[in-house]
């Protein structure tokens, strides 16, 4: 019952404030921050996961509906090493959001929390969704609350923002609808069952390679076409080059809750679609297009960072930012080795940790000043040096210091994307340069050198809130810097698992590959002493 | 005398007709307000004779509300049922269905028309006994199977829509509508009629389904008559898919929709498009059902579906009325519906047309009850008693009156297919329909249809989002958008907002649990 009760308690939480008055703003606040906050304890469990046991646990299995045709659709519910941390990402940035924008939102407040609660719900379903279908309508669902928060309290771009975020969402996902519901007839029409249908779709790719003539199981052109619909589906969410361009304006555009969440969770199911879905479905589609999906990634990083190079506005840096760094992690996905694969999933709990923290602090400096213009900034560093700590200690977990959860991540997915080809190894590591140079020369222009402004003399530093939001995410920085050794021991069988339906052979030597992920950690922690030097140092300057 | 026991709910319906308008000459001008109750009373008493004279047929009703995994639904376009008054009705599933959507629209129509303090023509015994009328006519086309039957409720029902269209008499707009409409509406069912009169040259019979005995027929005599059944079919086919609005034959229905007076419109968008579809599910399925003829048929209404489909949506765009956007919309889905009919001959022809039909009615249900909401809103949404109707006019909505507003958006995202609303399994099932027989029978053609619509509907959600848009994200207007339930007398508008509620609830709970509903009534 763990997920259910996780499902509906953001949903529980949301009801009562329908009906709440809109001047008790602070009673409004206060509870959906308790509701997300509970909700969070109440996912601690998760944590419990036991790797070395079944690799679905928390199984939910309830009949949901059933149509006429024998089609029935299940709530089924489950875990996985890879699903229990992802949702535990969600439940432990969504009480920070709510906290960390607490005075951003003037404007109707009761329905905003209320948006921000379903929307947490819908992100939890899908995680934890182990029936297509159902996964299919948590997916779905996450849009309308994140177009409406977008929508609602945007900035002034906001109605072409929201409308470019759902349509180019809806326009992915309803393609991979059909594509979803091709594959259930294809495969007998049983079961949404993602394992199920796993594992049909194999039979029916050998039944057509027995004899493809009797035009039996699944033709390779059927396969490639609804390969090519889920993974545009999830490319559109990751977003991966070219159909990234939606992801800046929405992050722009959104208020700061809004981009955090957008930024730490919603983001990450385009990657899982891809290692839950499109990898296990259709691996002869997948293998076949690989590179192309590798050079996107690489493309992705590189044009990323030259964008986020060239951008004024911090928090459009930041979106760019993030198309560069989910390319790198899904070069990890697609290097489909145990190396990659874990290091992408990584990746992607850092990159919420990460983004999603420079998301709030740039909200925070933005609810001063009102301005993200970095021009408008210029040595703040010496008025707000608290402020500075905690935003340099993020950008350098951002670009991949040592020490920091960056690297790790960085490292490993860097390390499978080379086991798998170097060439793309090679170009896929420029992103770690590049993103060095464009997040600290805005550093350097936001915080060092002359103050600019006169106006930005009078600046508050971080209030108590302020910090008690940015602790948590710092700490969790460090956390998985120092010790990655027990997340990835959650996700091994897991990803092994999801590697083992494919085709490829890359994963032979798993040992090998475990041990090469052990020694990384390794030196991780060997690193530490002149990474804190240097830490320090930057920090107080 | 038993079997007209079968038809006792239209006669109630019909009685309560009769009922309004003559009360409705005894009664003062002060007491009118309780025309409309008695109207309504008429339409949910209808409904309740559904459920007790036809009790054992409940169970075909229930189907999609039934748990069981391969409920075992007989096909009830098959004889085995009771085919009442020398065959000239039949009484199955599928037609109670449709006897359901039409007292529900019914009764959501009289609930949405405005008060009686409006002094219109509107709030008189005629339009409510014609309201129930119609409501009758429709009943009756559910359960035609007789072409003569058929014809005949089809002109109950078309005519009372023709004069409902017209019943504001100061508009112009309403006067141009019901004219248009009678105009295309006669012209159509010309069409039906000369196929009718083919159909009897074929075939030598006036029931709906032909006996085996023409197919027994030697080859001598049975091909030139073989050529007067696909003329046949074809006008047929023309006359039908002119009621339900499907492109080519859909340019009345923007005109009219528009036109016809707010409730009226949600009437017909629901009530009678689903009589209409019964119609054209009993000649696809029942009449030209044979192999061989759904051969013939296939390709044309396949070519219809994509076309409306992607007509509907694509004028829809730039509409800025939300009453034509809606109308336009209504194309669109009268589109996706059309997939449904799209079957192969196969192995197992009558249970797949069965199922196909579940998901018919079903959409029928869900989008009546979105569309219904939908216009509830539109009447409702007015200012100094004028109503709104262009998109710009909601803005504010939501600040003001947030609970419509709400509801409002429900329905737009309802019909724009949003999981988890109750739009959203209505597609599913129209889809998954069109793509089962796609991916059994290797046809590119019904997978490429379903993409096109699938794609039109990423198109419908940016005309859907407008007026969300407008609602949420724009501030209020020059003219902020008041509407009748803070006018003083409300009593009216108090049921709109009933029905607008009511409508919300439902879209949502259709979309959690689509099977659980009726399961736990019984």
């Amino acid at each position: 019952m763990l997920l259910t009760k996780l499902i509906i308690l953001p949903l529980l939480g949301a009801i009562p404030l329908f009906f709440a008055r809109d001047k008790n703003a602070r009673e409004i606040k206060v509870w959906a921050f308790v509701v997300s906050l509970l909700t969070f304890i109440a996912s601690l469990p998760l944590w419990t996961y036991n790797p070395s046991k079944e690799l679905y646990q928390f199984v939910e299995q309830h009949k949901w509906i059933s149509l006429p045709g024998g089609i029935s659709i299940n709530y089924n519910l489950g875990v996985d090493g890879i699903t229990a941390l992802l949702i535990l990402l969600t439940t432990f940035i969504t009480p920070l959001a709510i906290l960390g924008a607490w005075n951003y939102i003037q404007d109707r407040q009761k329905e905003f929390y209320i948006c921000l609660l379903l929307l947490e719900t819908a992100m939890i379903g899908a995680f934890a969704a182990t029936d297509l279908f159902l996964f299919y309508v948590f997916f779905e669902a996450s849009l309308i609350p994140m177009y409406l928060i977008i929508g609602v309290w945007g900035g002034d771009e906001k109605v072409y923002a929201t409308t470019k975020f759902i349509l180019y969402t809806a326009f992915g996902s309803l393609l991979m609808f059909i594509a979803i519901l091709f594959v259930y007839f294809k495969t007998g029409g049983d079961s949404f069952s993602i394992m199920h249908l796993t594992e049909k779709l194999a039979e029916l790719r050998k039944l057509n390679d027995m004899d493809p003539a009797k035009m039996q199981g699944i033709t390779k052109a059927a396969e490639i076409w609804c390969f090519w619909a889920f993974a545009l589906a999830f490319a559109i969410k990751v977003p991966l080059f070219p159909v990234h361009t939606w992801l800046p304006d929405a992050h722009v555009q959104a208020p700061t809750p809004g981009s955090v969440i957008l930024a730490a969770i919603l983001l990450k199911l385009g990657g899982y679609g891809f290692l839950r879905f499109v990898m296990p479905f259709f691996p002869r589609a997948m293998e076949m297009y690989t590179p192309t999906f590798m050079i996107i990634c690489i493309i992705g990083v590189i044009y990323g960072s030259m964008m986020a190079f060239t951008q004024r506005d911090i928090k459009k840096l930041i979106a760019y930012s993030s198309v560069a760094h989910m390319g790198t992690c899904m070069l990890g996905i697609f290097s489909q080795n145990l190396t990659g694969v874990q290091g992408g999933v990584y990746q992607m709990l850092n990159h919420g940790i990460s983004t999603g923290a420079l998301f709030l602090l740039v909200g925070m400096i933005y609810e001063r000043t009102h301005t993200r213009e970095i021009s408008n900034y210029g040595g703040i560093a010496k008025v707000i040096p608290v402020y500075t700590v905690f935003f340099i200690i993020v950008t350098l977990s951002s670009i991949g210091l040592p020490l920091t959860n960056g690297f790790i991540g960085e490292f490993t997915c860097l390390k499978g994307t080379f086991d798998h080809n170097p060439w793309y190894g090679f170009w896929g590591s420029t992103g770690v340069v590049l993103g060095a140079v464009y997040m600290l020369y805005m550093v350097k222009r936001v915080f060092f050198g002359r103050i600019v402004k006169d106006s930005n003399r009078g600046l508050a530093d971080l209030n108590g809130r302020e910090v008690a939001v940015l602790s948590p995410l710092i700490i969790m920085i460090f956390v998985l810097g120092l010790m990655p050794d027990p997340f990835f021991d959650k996700m091994a069988p897991s990803v092994r698992q999801l590697l083992g339906n494919n085709a490829q052979p890359a994963v032979a030597s798993q040992q090998e590959e475990e041990k090469a992920v052990a020694a990384l950690a390794g030196a991780a922690r060997a690193a530490q002493p002149p990474a804190q030097a240097v830490n320090a140092e930057q920090g107080t300057k | 005398m038993n079997e007209l026991i079968h038809l006792a709910p239209i006669g109630v319906v019909l009685a309560a007709a009769l009922v309004v308008i003559f009360v409705d000459l005894v009664l003062a001008h002060k007491d009118r307000y309780i025309l409309p109750w008695l109207a309504l009373t008429g339409c949910i008493l209808g409904m309740i004779s559904i459920f007790q004279t036809q009790s054992t047929l409940m169970d075909q009703v229930l189907w999609f509300f039934s748990y069981k995994p391969q409920a075992v639904v007989e096909n009830p376009l098959i004889p085995g049922y009771p085919l009442i008054l020398n065959g000239a009705f039949c009484i199955d599933g599928f037609g109670m269905f449709i006897w359901i959507i039409a007292c529900f629209s019914g009764a959501l129509a009289i609930l949405a028309s405005p008060p009686h303090s409006d002094e219109s023509a509107l709030s008189t015994g005629e339009y409510y006994g014609l309201i129930l009328l119609a409501v009758a006519g429709m009943m009756l086309l559910a359960v035609s199977h007789d072409w003569l039957t058929l014809l005949l409720s089809l002109e109950i029902m078309s005519i009372a829509t023709y004069i409902l269209t017209g019943s504001a008499r100061e508009e112009v707009r309403s006067n141009e509508a019901a004219m248009k409409y009678l105009v295309l509406g006669a012209f159509s069912t010309a069409f039906l009629l000369m196929g009718i009169a083919f159909f009897y040259g074929a075939f030598g019979t006036l029931t709906l389904k032909p006996s085996q005995a023409f197919a027994s027929l030697p080859a001598a005599v049975r091909e030139p008559r073989e050529f007067l059944a696909y003329i046949s079919m074809g006008f047929l086919l023309v006359g039908a898919l002119f009621k339900i609005g499907a492109s080519p034959f859909h340019f009345w229905i923007p005109d009219v929709y528009q036109g016809a007076p707010t409730a009226v419109t949600g009437f017909m968008a629901s009530g009678v498009k689903a009589a209409a579809f019964a119609v054209l599910a009993r000649i696809l399925f029942e009449t030209f059902g044979a192999q061989t003829e759904r051969v013939m048929w296939i390709p044309i209404v396949l070519a219809a579906a994509v076309l409306t489909m992607v007509i509907g949506n694509i004028l829809a765009m730039s509409q800025s009325n939300v009453k034509r956007m809606l109308a336009y919309s209504g194309i669109a889905h009268t589109g996706y519906l059309l997939l449904a009919f799209l079957i192969m001959p196969g192995h197992n022809d009558s249970a797949t047309m069965d199922e196909h039909l579940k998901a018919v009615v079903f959409y029928l249900f869900v989008y009546g009850v979105m569309t219904l909401g939908a216009f509830g809103v539109i009447a409702l949404v007015r200012e100094n008693g004028k109503p709104l109707e262009t998109i710009e006019d909601y803005a504010g909505l939501a600040r003001q009156h947030p609970a419509i507003a709400l509801c409002m958006s429900i329905f737009m995202l309802s019909l724009a297919g949003m999981p988890p609303l109750g739009g959203f399994f209505a597609k599913f099932m129209i889809f998954r329909a069109a793509i089962e027989q796609g991916s059994q029978h290797n046809q590119a053609g019904f997978i490429a249809a379903a993409v096109i619509g699938i794609l039109t509907s990423v198109a419908s959600l940016y005309y859907y989002l407008r007026v969300i848009v407008a609602m949420y994200f724009s501030p209020a207007g020059e003219h902020g958008a008041e509407e009748a339930a803070s006018a003083p007398a409300c009593r009216y508008a108090w049921g709109t907002t009933m029905l607008i509620y009511a409508a919300g609830v439902v879209t949502l709970i259709l979309g959690i649990l689509p099977g659980g509903l009726l399961d736990w009534l019984k």
